[in-house]
């Protein structure tokens, strides 16, 4: 009752405002029909629910608390909620902030993310290669605040929802890229003005599911049917693969346990076994997080999923 | 020659079941029937296997607990789809229809296929739905209800009802849920279909189903009876509701269902005499 009470009020907050403009903060969306559908007919898109309203809610108030920190380290922060303008490519925007450090300013975007997010984000590569789209927006959005303010650096400051933690994400200018973003909102102004609308994108589940204009838009879903397979050798491996896999599993949780009991005992008889140890040497590298990300490149592996159909649900992963 | 094996009306669908390869008299011709049809039955035995498999992408939140029934919620539907590799192609709407007082019905039309099997299905949403109308206890005038939202809800309902008529997910059991997906009923929530929720209930946002299932009498439970739902039929018929989505839409519109029913029999016995009331009070209201 009471939570039901707390939703209808957030659900009064939820209203739809007309789109004059591209916003920063939506041109990183990778479907071109969505964004000319959003200057075009942005009165027909579905409004969020309640529980994203309140998702939005907690997002603003996390940025208070990084407000916070921030004043309470002894950080200044300078042009708060500054609104942005580029009246050539119709693209508007409005940064949370900037942060003054060293005689420098840097345009700044605070993100609250959930404990799993937050985990999987430490570069800017992370955020374009995200699997959620809406975190593959974030460098779109920055880089046009970047280009509109002429500066070469910015910064996004992520807030652990759950646990408080901070990340700072620093992000040059990439030219290219803004270059790509200012193309784009080209490409949707002449939509705009010609009245003309771009075909659908590829059906892409994670962004055509949930989209706003999907009831609109119409798209053609073309599935990828399941392969049968006769390949007896296949059939034979999986099967082994799939026997061996729960061994595999206690073997490796056995072996760690193992390695705890006996780590520094360099000679143990156990009933009839003698177990010996040594410290080998070997070397590590330390490397500086943002280090790291510059030689951070895109790759791909083939991972598998192995599920035994006649069984409840029961899966095995793998790479 | 036309591939077209059987086709099969069944109320609003139409399935039509085509071969995988074009059957030309020349390829019967130069291959063996019997290994033909051996190669039938390991396909269907391999469909089956890939049916079950689709269930097991499922957990609880995906289905719900309606009259009884398991449910397949739209999250479901998409994970099944995106699993097995349904294909769709929405063939037309938003349809408009007109309900009177400024109501209206959206109806949009889509073909579903997968393994060469071919079904047009129907979705549809009324904006005089509770969900859609009603917000702090107060019914919404049609002018203030959210056309988009409405049309995205018939969307999705069409894309949730031709996934599982083609995949033939409107009769399965609880029993099939648990063998193939480890799904418990108790574990799937149910569908409040009260305006105000008992205090401690835990119910989701207003018109969408409750997170657990009021565990009610057994009365609640039972299905509704064959005289209740011929009534039902005979009521509606009388008010010139004759066609089956009409009916079903004007049934949940009472009940204020998130989904439409695809059948009478699926109501329960408290469900039904809620809306034979209703209908009552409406036609005699009319009089």
């Amino acid at each position: 009752m009471i939570v039901e009470k707390v939703l209808e009020s957030k659900q009064q907050k939820i209203r739809q405002w007309p789109v004059n403009a591209n916003r920063a903060s939506e041109l990183g969306n990778e479907c071109l029909r969505y964004l000319v559908l959003n200057r075009t007919r942005w009165n027909e898109k579905t409004l969020h629910d309640a529980r994203l309203q309140m998702i939005f809610d907690m997002g603003r108030m996390v940025e208070d608390l990084v407000f916070q920190d921030l004043r309470e380290a002894g950080f200044t922060i300078v042009e708060q909620q500054r609104a942005f303008s580029w009246q050539k490519y119709q693209i508007t925007g409005t940064i949370d902030f900037k942060l003054a450090i060293d005689g420098q300013v840097y345009p700044c975007e605070v993100k609250s993310a959930a404990p799993n997010a937050f985990a999987s984000i430490n570069s800017v590569s992370d955020m374009l290669h995200h699997k959620w789209a809406y975190m593959r927006k974030y460098p779109a959005q920055l880089t046009l605040y970047l280009l509109m303010d002429n500066k070469e650096r910015g910064l996004f400051l992520f807030k652990n929802k759950s646990s408080g933690e901070l990340k700072e994400i620093w992000m040059d200018l990439d030219m290219d890229f803004a270059e790509s973003l200012v193309q784009k909102a080209e490409a949707i102004n002449k939509h705009v003005a010609e009245r003309t609308l771009p075909e659908p994108m590829e059906y892409n589940e994670d962004i055509c599911q949930d989209c706003g204009f999907v009831h609109i838009c119409l798209p053609d879903r073309v599935g990828k049917e399941v392969e049968i397979s006769d390949n007896t050798e296949l059939l034979e491996l999986v099967m082994r693969y799939h026997a061996l896999k729960p061994g595999a599993k206690e073997y490796d949780e056995v072996n760690d346990r193992i390695n705890k009991l006996v780590e520094g005992r360099e000679k143990i008889l156990v009933g009839d076994y003698f177990i010996e140890g040594k410290w080998q040497e070997r070397m590590g590298y330390d490397i500086p997080k943002e280090i790291k990300a510059q030689y951070q490149k895109p790759g791909q592996f083939w991972r598998k999923n192995i599920i035994l159909v006649e069984g409840k649900g029961e899966r095995t992963n793998g790479n | 020659m036309d591939n077209k094996e059987v086709t099969v009306i069944e109320g609003e669908q139409t399935t039509e079941k085509r071969t995988p390869f074009d059957l030309s008299l020349a390829a019967i011709a130069s291959t063996n029937l019997i290994e033909l049809a051996e190669q039938a039955e390991k396909r269907l035995a391999a469909f089956e296997k890939i049916w079950k498999g689709s269930l097991q992408r499922t957990n609880p939140n995906d289905w719900s607990d309606q009259g009884g029934k398991p449910y397949l919620e739209a999250s479901g539907g998409h994970k099944i789809a995106r699993w097995l590799g349904v294909s769709w192609r929405p063939v037309s709407g938003p349809d408009q229809e007109d309900l009177g007082h400024g109501h209206y019905l959206i109806r949009y039309t889509g073909e579903f296929t997968l393994s060469g099997a071919i079904i047009t299905e129907t979705g549809s949403r009324a904006s005089n739905e509770p969900f859609f109308n009603k917000s702090k206890g107060r019914e919404l005038p049609a002018s203030e209800v959210d056309k988009g939202d409405v049309m995205k809800a018939a969307y999705t309902n069409l894309i949730q009802r031709g996934i599982t008529a083609l995949l033939g997910m409107r009769n399965l059991t609880w029993e099939d849920l648990k063998q193939y997906a480890g799904i418990n009923r108790k574990d799937v929530k149910g569908v409040s279909y009260g305006k105000t929720p008992p205090l401690g209930s835990q119910s989701a946002e207003p018109g969408k189903p409750a997170a657990k299932p009021a565990e009610g009498p057994a009365e609640n439970g039972a299905m509704a009876t064959e005289a209740q739902v011929k009534a039902i039929h005979a009521i509606l018929t009388a008010m010139k509701v004759s066609d089956e989505l009409g009916k079903m839409q004007k049934v949940a519109g009472i009940l204020g269902l998130k989904e439409i029913p695809t059948s009478l029999a699926k109501l329960t016995k408290s469900q039904a005499s809620t809306v034979i009331g209703a209908l009552q009070k409406e036609v005699g209201g009319e009089q």
